[in-house]
């Protein structure tokens, strides 16, 4: 621990350049000193928003182009997305109102036009670049359980399409690249208590947070985590309760398995009351306006009918506790992290029936959701409680898969492949799509598409995506890279040899502007 | 003393590589010496288990072991009738007793509530233990049986219903016929997608089956994933790389032999439809209309035949299967997780996988015999684990095996006529996550690969559910269990008064049987210093502090 954090501080960076780009910064930015991997010394969380199931992104990010849009009725004539339901974006770079969202994505939306959100076009699992060729002669460049639920969704958790055939050691293969980025950005925290987890869970996919040497503070979705007490405030009995179960959580009779039994219990003890206070008294740190304002962006002021059912922006809500609680320096009551990663999720996105009915509920509920939490940095960013660890924070989604173009017989869609990707947050290269749309010709060669019914070969891979994230969070050297997304060089490498567009031949998508 | 080091070293001839652990010279504290004592005048074997081996085997075969409270003769599954009678023959009566009622789906009793009331009552303890076993490994799950409006009853709680009953009635039964009971199970056909599973599409052209079944049946309830050896582990090839255990051809192939089952109905679908009805009291029906009659290569190079008949096509895929190298192994070693220990030795599998391949009398797959062999072995048996393996023995109890073998050793009554016990307990294992027939996905509650966190190259199936969360919930559990009274814990009643009042006895008793006697003297001090603490005021407190402590230890939390 001593040793590489003097190692980080040696090869820490200096570049804050982004200091003199943006103009309407906060005041307390100028006091960032303090350099860190990423040159942002205060407080950056990263929250990974997982859409169970396979969210049929083909209905998220809809061409206007006359051509691709009438391709796109055509494939879809029940659920696909009428001209009327529809509004225009103009992403940077190409013709105005080239592409559309669905209405129900309205707040989205408008982040968007404002710089604050993008699209990652077509990523998905991958263990080389593939063409269509290549899919078509198998072997062990195709990721492994193509189309499968729980094998898709690990892959996009673990960044390991292949965990079957990969030489990567059984470490790699049990954990996730939101665990494996906190193995290397845990010299950033130096928390009290120390080594307070930096991966906060309320859902999603456990794998994703799960590291090598770091396991993550899963917590169920109220946001509670708490050993019931006799009394309240807790009483001496009480707490002699506690203290013993401390002590016998250290007794392992030499066996492994009770070591790590005791390990588990020991991590949610001593964390869960840390936890627990720096969340009231961060919180009480805000001014009551504040927490007023922020409690208010979660509430729907015109509850839709399924808002009884929602669970995500409840989720995101305990998101903000738990953020303010890390980002809130020590001195006023927080937990003074530098370095945080979230894992919500919320399911149903698996439409094979009346997705038209279906989904544009779900959709208005991620809508609602990332809207209040994007509001809540916002104010949180400018808030003078956080000295010079205000937080930032970027939004990313993740979903087992994108679904089939043409749409089935029960006005749903099938399990597919690469999908569009969402990211949301200040510090996001927003209004813009990153990667390539793909095309929308189920006719002919089908150079996309596994087969005709449109489930696009991804031309990104999650690792590109996971890595820019990682990237921006504070991982930067190549050790790192590889440590988290082992499959990541060869994949470039490969991209290189045969000579694969300029997209493919680079570690990192760009969605994130610079430090 | 001498007949422990005795039995050591009998284990030891036959399973121990390392030298002995520390453990094997200590003198067992002194409250157990009574208990060896008795057992003194014979050696602790299978015909005369020691009581802290009987202990051990009723932790293993059951849903907690209890004591007979003075009732003699004992009753069946307590660990005074285990010493009486002896190991093999308490196989032999559990063997013999008939199932517990069948789950009912039809009553408002929730199949979780349904389930903890048979896990905690029933006598037939080793069946349902087995059946759950099972149950975890060719999984169901509630949760994936959608309610179709179109039967007269609850979908999703009559076909777990049927298919819980299905594995309690076949626990001890063929392998062989568990499977084709399985493959044509309604459950099982909708949740994996065997139900109207068509070679053919509406205008009758040929379309490739689903594979979801064919797939899971062959990764998950018979093969695994790569090839094994004998003893479970991995047959690698002359490059020193691992098989796989079949191929994705194989997958399409076992579709298309299974392909043309459907809902029972009084008469097949017309080719390339489906029968929309589900029927989840009957098994699926053959439909030759819908089925692939071709040939079809399925493992090791055997076809099914061309022109056969969907029946004859299944059992000759059934039979494949079944005939596999990978699957004794394959099942033997997971039978002896869900049981006995999350690691066992390559020799242990090897043992067990061997009565699967033939019991004796020539059949394979006798799951009464393999149970036999499982509990019978040496590796099982004992005061304590082999000290060899001692270091690496053993499992976490799942969520449902903490919470029943803590309910059975307090003796604790349930009030099944006025309330609801069993939905209580039901519910605060789903708090642990592991809710009651409604595992998250067919890869159960948790994968029994599922890496042992720290020690690398071992596994703990039972820790992929071991979180911060989870954990607070087994805390939270006990908490509420035993400082909530039975109106607030759902008609579930204990008697504080039938433990010791003074520490130091409550402390032995709490060694001599929730750990059979291996209380460190470490954890002993810990529970003793805590409640002689003053700020334990009572002796109720005092006891349920003591109680809290004990089962929330790693030792009583790893079944050893």
């Amino acid at each position: 621990m001593t040793t590489s954090r003097r190692q980080f501080l040696r090869h820490a960076t200096h570049g804050l350049g982004f200091l003199a780009a943006a103009a309407s910064l906060p005041r307390w930015v100028g006091n960032a000193h303090a350099a860190t991997l990423s040159g942002y010394s205060g407080s950056r969380v990263g929250v990974c928003v997982f859409l169970l199931g396979g969210n049929d992104s083909n209905n998220i990010l809809i061409p206007r182009e006359s051509n691709a849009y009438a391709k796109y009725l055509a494939a879809r004539p029940n659920i696909g997305l009428k001209a009327d339901q529809l509004d225009l974006i103009n992403p940077t770079g190409m013709a105005a109102g080239s592409f559309a969202l669905p209405q129900s994505l309205s707040r989205v939306r408008a982040h968007f036009e404002a710089g604050r959100a993008a699209f990652v076009c077509n990523v998905g699992p991958l263990v080389n670049p593939l063409t269509k060729a290549d899919y078509t002669a198998g072997g062990t460049s195709v990721p492994e359980n193509l189309f499968s639920h729980s094998d898709q969704q690990d892959a996009w958790s673990n960044a390991l399409a292949n965990p079957g055939s990969s030489p990567v050691s059984s470490d790699i293969k049990v954990t996730g690249w939101g665990g494996r980025t906190a193995d290397k950005l845990h010299v950033l925290n130096t928390s009290t208590p120390p080594d307070y987890p930096e991966v906060t869970s309320f859902g999603g996919k456990a794998l994703f947070c799960t590291g090598v040497d770091r396991k993550p503070m899963m917590v169920a979705s109220n946001g509670v985590l708490a050993f019931r007490t006799l009394s309240t405030p807790p009483s001496p009995l009480d707490d002699l309760h506690a203290e013993a179960l401390a002590g016998v959580m250290t007794v392992d009779d030499s066996n492994v398995l009770e070591a790590a039994a005791g390990d588990v219990f020991g991590t949610a003890q001593t964390f869960a009351k840390a936890r627990a206070k720096a969340r009231d008294d961060a919180w009480a740190a805000l001014p009551l306006a504040v927490q007023n304002t922020l409690d208010g962006y979660f509430v729907h002021p015109a509850p839709p009918a399924d808002y009884g059912r929602w669970t995500l922006h409840t989720q995101l809500y305990q998101v903000v506790r738990d953020l303010v609680a890390g980002a809130m320096p020590t001195t006023q009551g927080g937990l003074g992290l530098k370095r945080q990663v979230f894992s919500v999720g919320f399911g149903s996105f698996d439409t094979h029936q009346n997705q038209d009915v279906s989904q544009p509920q779900l959709l208005e509920q991620l809508d609602f959701s990332l809207d209040a939490f994007q509001k809540a940095v916002t104010l949180l960013e400018t808030q003078p409680a956080f000295g010079s660890n205000a937080p930032q924070a970027t939004v990313f989604t993740m979903s087992d898969f994108n679904r089939t173009f043409l749409e089935n017989g029960d006005r749903g869609t099938d399990h597919a492949w690469g999908g569009h990707a969402l990211v949301l947050g200040n510090r996001v290269a927003g209004k813009a799509l990153y990667g390539t749309f793909p095309s929308f010709d189920l006719s002919g060669s089908l150079d996309g598409s596994t087969d005709s019914r449109g489930r696009w070969i991804p031309t990104l891979t999650v690792e590109q995506y996971g890595w820019s994230l990682a990237s921006w969070l504070g991982l930067n050297s190549v050790a790192e890279r590889d440590y988290v997304f082992p499959n990541l060089a060869g994949y470039v490498a490969d991209a290189v040899a045969r000579n694969f567009p300029t997209q493919a031949r680079k570690y990192k998508i760009n969605f994130m502007q610079a430090d | 003393m001498l007949r422990r080091t005795a039995l050591a070293l009998v284990l030891c001839a036959t399973s121990c590589t390392q030298a002995d652990g520390p453990s094997a010279t200590e003198s067992p504290p002194p409250e157990q010496q009574e208990v060896l004592g008795r057992a003194e005048q014979a050696a602790d074997t299978l015909d005369t288990p020691s009581e802290p081996n009987s202990i051990r085997f009723l932790e293993q075969s059951s849903f907690g072991p209890k004591t007979s409270g003075g009732i003699s003769p004992a009753p069946m599954g307590t660990a005074e009738r285990v010493m009486a009678v002896g190991i093999n023959q308490s196989l032999t009566d559990q063997f013999a007793l008939p199932a517990s009622a069948p789950y009912d789906g039809e009553i408002a009793q929730d199949l979780g509530s349904q389930f903890f009331q048979r896990a905690v009552l029933g006598q037939d303890q080793l069946r349902q233990r087995v059946a759950f076993a099972l149950g975890q490994i060719l999984v169901v799950s509630q949760n994936g049986i959608p309610e179709s409006t179109k039967t007269a009853y609850p979908d999703a709680p009559v076909a777990l219903a049927g298919y819980m009953n299905l594995l309690s009635q076949h626990a001890f039964g063929n392998f062989r016929t568990l499977m084709e009971e399985v493959t044509k199970n309604p459950a099982m056909g909708r949740y994996l997608d065997m139900v109207n599973n068509r070679a053919f599409d509406s205008k009758g052209d040929p379309i490739d089956p689903n594979e979801n079944y064919a797939r899971e049946m062959l990764q998950l309830f018979t093969l695994g994933t790569y090839k094994l050896n004998n003893d479970g582990t991995l047959l690698l090839d002359v490059e020193g790389h691992p098989q796989r255990a079949y191929t994705e051809e194989n997958v399409k192939a076992f579709a298309r032999a299974l392909s043309g089952w459907t809902w029972n109905a009084t008469a097949c679908p017309a080719k390339g439809a489906a029968i929309n009805t589900p029927d989840y009291k009957n098994p699926l029906m053959p439909c030759n209309v819908n089925h692939d009659t071709s040939s079809q290569e399925l493992l090791r190079g055997v076809s099914t035949t061309a022109g056969g008949t969907i029946t004859q096509h299944l059992t000759q895929a059934l039979n494949n299967v079944f005939n596999d190298p990978n699957v004794p192994p394959f099942i033997s070693r997971q039978l002896i997780q869900h049981l006995v220990t999350s690691n066992p030795s390559a020799a242990y599998v090897r043992r067990v996988a061997n009565v699967f391949r033939n019991d004796g009398t020539g059949t394979r797959g006798n799951l009464e015999a393999v149970v036999r062999a499982i509990l019978v072995d040496a590796e099982a048996r004992g005061a304590q684990p082999p000290v060899a393996l001692r270091e690496g023995y053993g499992h976490l109890r799942s969520p449902v095996l903490f919470i029943t073998n803590v309910v059975r050793w307090l003796n604790a009554e349930l009030d099944i006529t006025t309330k609801d016990p069993g939905l209580k307990l039901s519910n605060w294992s789903k708090t642990m996550n592991q809710w009651v027939p409604r595992s998250p996905s067919v890869f159960n509650y948790y994968p029994p690969n599922a890496p042992l966190p720290g020690a690398d190259g071992l596994v703990g199936p039972e820790f992929a559910i071991l979180d911060t969360a989870t954990v607070t919930a087994r805390a939270n559990f006990l908490h509420e269990f035993l400082n909530s009274g039975s109106t607030a814990n759902a008609g579930i009643l204990v008697d504080y008064n039938q433990f010791p009042h003074v520490n130091t006895d409550l402390v032995a008793w709490m060694n001599r049987f929730y750990l059979h006697g291996t209380m460190s003297t470490d954890l002993e001090q810990r529970l003793l210093t805590a409640m002689n603490d003053s700020r334990a005021d009572s002796v109720s407190r005092k006891k349920k502090l003591g109680l809290y402590l004990m089962f929330l230890s790693p030792s009583f939390q790893i079944q050893r």
